[in-house]
């Protein structure tokens, strides 16, 4: 017996993960007896080796009956498969054996000979994709890669409306034929005996750990589901594109600790066009229910690419994206902070230059004790983002509420106390926080002279940043009538500020029944900013907005119409995507006067306009794009437009999938009602099938349902007895 | 394990005190072949095992221990030489500590030490073969808890990993199982595979981090080739 034999195996035993193309693969066993070919097994004869990975072993083998050549795949270990391993084994690739779609490799035979398992499939002349990356030597151009991954996609996407999961998606498992297709391989098959096999659990076996989703690298079995394979599409995406992987590292451990741990945000997608980045980023969410909704939904998103159209998936957002990055990198963000404030960098430089005169000396003092002060609050402040001081606060609204109280314990010059309060909502995308100035208002009241302007603007800022549900027990107006003439008498009638003070008070008059004078003041408004249109005091497609809704109110509602039309067409056509929520407002409301005014099917334009801008900007889940995608839906079954009303379903069915995932039950009504439209149209077998993806979308690694497909078991049993079964 | 020794400081001290001493029970037997390779007869080398096997476990002990000790096959050596010549310093005779006998030792004939091989080179081999009987015996442990196939396996163990390893003969296997031989080769090949990473594992146990395990085996079957 040769003991160094032993060692030397057990070194090949491990696939330690490299950095190739392929993510490396298990070097075979040069001495643990490889068969001797040609031999006979399970009615196959088997001819040559062709490939040998972690998971097992492929032969090209010709079917002595049929007198076809084949490749043959036995899995690694199956010998040492427990019986019931090998049932499940033989049940998932059974189930695989009934994909047939043109890009999945499909799969003749599932057979078990002597407590072996294994499947013969097709058997592709060609090369795998990792093959082919590895002989380039280059990325792919976005085309080429967006073409592959389409397919690939949609391959993925038709597996998974039948329940199979592919769970190993990488380039050594997509074959490319003679004409460059893409041939899917390995269904579900490769990982599934690995999974809880008592045997398997060293990295060798584990395989490459490149492409491992969070919850599989977790070894969290029972959560993968298809988004573990869009997320393994979206490494694909990445390496394609760059020939990098997003993660990686000196060993297993190493790759899935950033896997777990790295955010989609710290990739390095330097170079690639933006939107498969974002497409990108957003398949490597780590919260499955953040990745896109399918892999079907996918290839769309990438088709859209392809045709020159716009993805629906929205960037990793500024929020998200700030956030992350302030818990990433502590010190910029302070640096940043303080630079936001306008208050360090600028009395710093001024110091330096004051410091030389003797008669400032005083003056710089208290700017240094303030900008020490301004300092440590900021330390404090990133301290709430810091995971080892208790943090990190997740919400908007728990950083604000530190923020302010980090904000009461400075105690230098109260205008560097509100300029920092102010500035909070341009540090957190917190844009109309009225919080912030509310607190803002009562230190200046408190400090400074009552005929201040700073104690004016901060009032204005207060109350016309109000939501707009809140009315403050009636005294909003009255605040807005205050702030206005303070403005007007102090500021004189022209003056910018006293304008948009003016348009703050219409704004709200419009609707709380005080449409006269909101007309009367908005007519004022307009008049000057007619006047000088290329720096308007208030954005335009807001004023026009409300100046439509002021007109509609007045009862003039042709003419609010016909303003509504030119004006909101010129504002889609000129959209500031900076802004674009207001642009999708103006929109919503036009559909809102139209349908008042009778015209249905030009409110359900404008309402398909609204989204489109929503979805195009913000992304489905936006609260805005809701509203507009629930009111859409009432209109078109208003008009019984079922082709409209169908599209729209699947449309909301996507939306509410991206902002609220599978698991809720909003989203199952909303599989329900799509299905019952279905069926309304005499298309019982589809509203058959969308159950079918749903609920399978709801399984776990085992096959069995999570308890959050109790709601859409029950409306399926509904569907099946409003169908009479 | 190891892992835990050299983490002592950031683990509770008794965790990894019992670590050691489960580790030190599954290789003591190296020590005992370098000690007779240097020429101690059995009643001195096991004396000195004995000796040393309660010197290790305790405390002063484990605070020598640094991260820096990445494998506990070289750290016991070193320990133990250390420990010897302070013991012959001291001019105190080998003795054994507490007289409570801890390992049961038994006699190494002098003619199954091999001529040419120095001491050091010994204790590795020893060493070696200590983790593949470890790594055979979780085998067979794995063979025993199955409950389909007991005896074709244990037949098979036989010839992949044990006394018939050298020419097995596989349809000797093939026949009475009524299997084909492409069927019991490729059982015999996952049993190997198998049996490789049970050595891994071995291995991962006595060495510092998951890194370290690739050198450890290559350097045993170097030693062992040579």
């Amino acid at each position: 017996m040769c003991l160094a034999c032993f060692f030397n195996e057990a070194v090949e035993a491990e696939d330690t993960p490299s950095e190739s193309v392929d993510g490396g693969s298990a070097r075979v066993f040069s001495r643990a007896g490889p068969l001797p070919l040609p031999c006979e097994f399970a009615g196959y004869r088997l001819l040559r080796e062709i490939a040998s990975g972690g998971m097992g072993v492929v032969y090209e083998a010709e079917d002595s009956e049929l007198k076809r050549t084949v490749a043959l795949k036995m899995i690694r270990l199956a010998a040492f498969a427990r019986q019931d391993e090998i049932t499940r084994f033989r049940a998932e690739a059974e189930m695989a054996a009934q994909l047939e779609h043109p890009n999945i490799v499909p799969i003749h035979d599932v057979g078990e000979s002597d407590g072996i398992p294994f499947f013969t499939m097709r058997l592709v002349a060609g090369m795998s994709l990792a093959q082919r990356l590895s002989e380039a030597g280059e990325p792919l151009s976005p085309h080429e890669a967006a073409i592959i991954m389409v397919k690939t996609a949609r391959a993925v996407q038709h597996a998974h409306a039948r329940g199979v999961l592919h769970r190993d998606l990488k380039p050594g498992n997509i074959l490319l034929d003679e004409r460059g297709e893409p041939h899917l391989t390995d269904f579900g098959l490769a990982k599934l005996l690995d999974d809880d096999s008592m045997l398997t659990r060293t990295t060798a076996q584990l395989g490459t750990p490149h492409y491992m989703s969070p919850e599989q690298a977790a070894g969290r079995v029972r959560q993968i589901t298809t988004a573990s394979d869009v997320w393994a599409l979206g490494v694909l995406l990445h390496q394609l594109l760059t020939l990098r992987l997003p993660f990686t590292g000196e060993s297993s451990a190493e790759i899935m600790r950033q896997v777990t741990d790295a955010s989609p945000v710290a990739l390095d997608l330097r170079g690639m066009n933006a939107d498969l980045a974002t497409l990108v980023q957003r398949c490597l969410e780590k919260e499955p229910s953040k990745r896109p909704p399918s892999a079907g939904f996918l290839a769309d998103e990438l088709e859209r690419w392809q045709n020159g159209g716009t993805i629906l998936s929205r960037p990793v957002d500024a929020w998200e994206r700030g956030f992350r990055w302030v818990r990433r990198n502590k010190a910029l963000a302070a640096a940043v902070a303080l630079t936001a404030s306008g208050l360090v960098v600028g009395s710093g430089v001024a110091l330096w230059q004051r410091q030389q005169a003797v008669a400032a000396r005083d003056q710089a003092r208290r700017e240094l004790k303030d900008a020490e002060a301004v300092t440590g609050l900021m330390v404090e402040m990133l301290k709430v983002f810091d995971d080892q001081h208790g943090g990190p606060v997740t919400t908007k609204d728990e950083i604000v509420t530190e923020f302010l109280k980090q904000v009461e314990a400075f105690e230098g010059d109260p205008r560097r106390q509100i300029a920092l309060i102010t500035s909070t909502g341009t540090l957190l995308e917190q844009e109309d926080n009225s919080r912030c100035y509310e607190r803002a208002v009562e230190i200046a009241q408190r400090t400074l002279p009552p005929d201040d302007p700073q104690i004016w603007y901060l009032r204005w800022r207060a109350a016309s940043t109000k939501p707009g549900s809140y009315n403050r027990d009636g005294r909003l107006i009255p605040e807005l009538r205050t702030v206005y003439e303070w403005h007007r008498d102090h500021l004189g009638l022209d003056d910018p500020q006293t304008i948009r003070a003016m348009e703050s008070l219409a704004r709200r008059l419009v609707v709380t029944g005080g449409e006269v004078e909101a007309l009367g003041l908005l007519e004022k408004v307009r008049a000057v900013m007619e006047q000088r249109p290329e720096d308007p005091p208030v954005s335009r497609v807001k004023f026009d907005n409300i100046y439509m809704q002021a007109l509609f109110r007045n009862g003039r509602h042709e003419e609010a119409l016909s303003f509504g039309r030119t004006n909101c067409r010129r504002a889609v056509h000129e959209i500031n995507p900076e802004v674009s929520h207001e642009t999708a407002r103006f929109c919503h409301m036009l559909a809102k006067v139209s349908h008042e005014f009778g015209q249905t099917a030009e409110a359900v334009r404008h309402l398909r306009q609204a989204l489109d801008i929503y979805w195009k900007f913000e992304g489905p889940a936006n609260p805005g794009a809701m509203e507009v995608l629930s009111y859409l839906l009432a209109l078109e079954e208003a008009l019984h437009d079922d082709a409209g009303l169908l599209a729209t379903q699947r449309d909301a069915l996507r939306a509410f999938d991206m902002a609220l995932g599978p698991s809720r039950s909003e989203t199952q009504q909303q599989v329900a009602k799509y299905a019952q439209t279905l069926v309304e149209l005499g298309r019982v077998a589809e509203a058959d099938a969308l159950f079918t993806q749903w609920l399978d979308r709801l399984r776990g690694g085992d096959g069995t349902l999570v308890p959050q497909a109790a709601k859409l078991e029950q409306l399926l049993a509904e569907h099946l007895k409003a169908t009479g079964r | 394990m190891w892992s835990v020794v050299v983490n002592a400081h950031a683990v509770d001290e008794s965790v990894a005190l019992q670590a050691l001493e489960r580790m030190a029970r599954a290789y003591w037997q190296p020590l005992y072949v370098f000690l007779r390779q240097r020429g101690s007869p059995h009643d001195e080398a096991s004396d000195a095992v004995q000796g040393f096997f309660e010197h290790l476990l305790r405390r002063e002990v484990l605070q020598h221990v640094t991260r820096r000790e990445t494998r506990f096959r070289t750290f016991l050596l070193t320990c133990f030489t250390r420990w010897l010549s302070n013991q012959r310093r001291d001019a105190h005779a080998l003795r054994r500590g507490g007289g409570a006998v801890m390992l049961p030792i038994h006699e190494l004939p002098v003619e199954e030490l091999p001529a040419d091989v120095l001491a050091e080179q010994l204790y590795d081999r020893k060493w070696a073969r200590t983790l593949f009987d470890l790594a055979l015996r979780r085998l067979d442990e794995e063979i025993e808890a199955r409950e389909e196939r007991r005896d074709f396996f244990q037949e098979l163990r036989r010839r992949v990993c044990g006394p018939l390893s050298g020419s097995p003969q596989w349809d000797e296997v093939a026949g009475p199982f009524g299997m084909s031989i492409v069927a019991v080769r490729k059982a015999a090949h996952d049993m190997r595979l198998r049996f490789a990473t049970l050595l891994r594992h071995e291995v991962r146990r006595v060495v510092g981090s998951d890194a370290d395990v690739d050198g450890e085996l290559r350097h045993l079957a170097a030693l062992l080739a040579g």
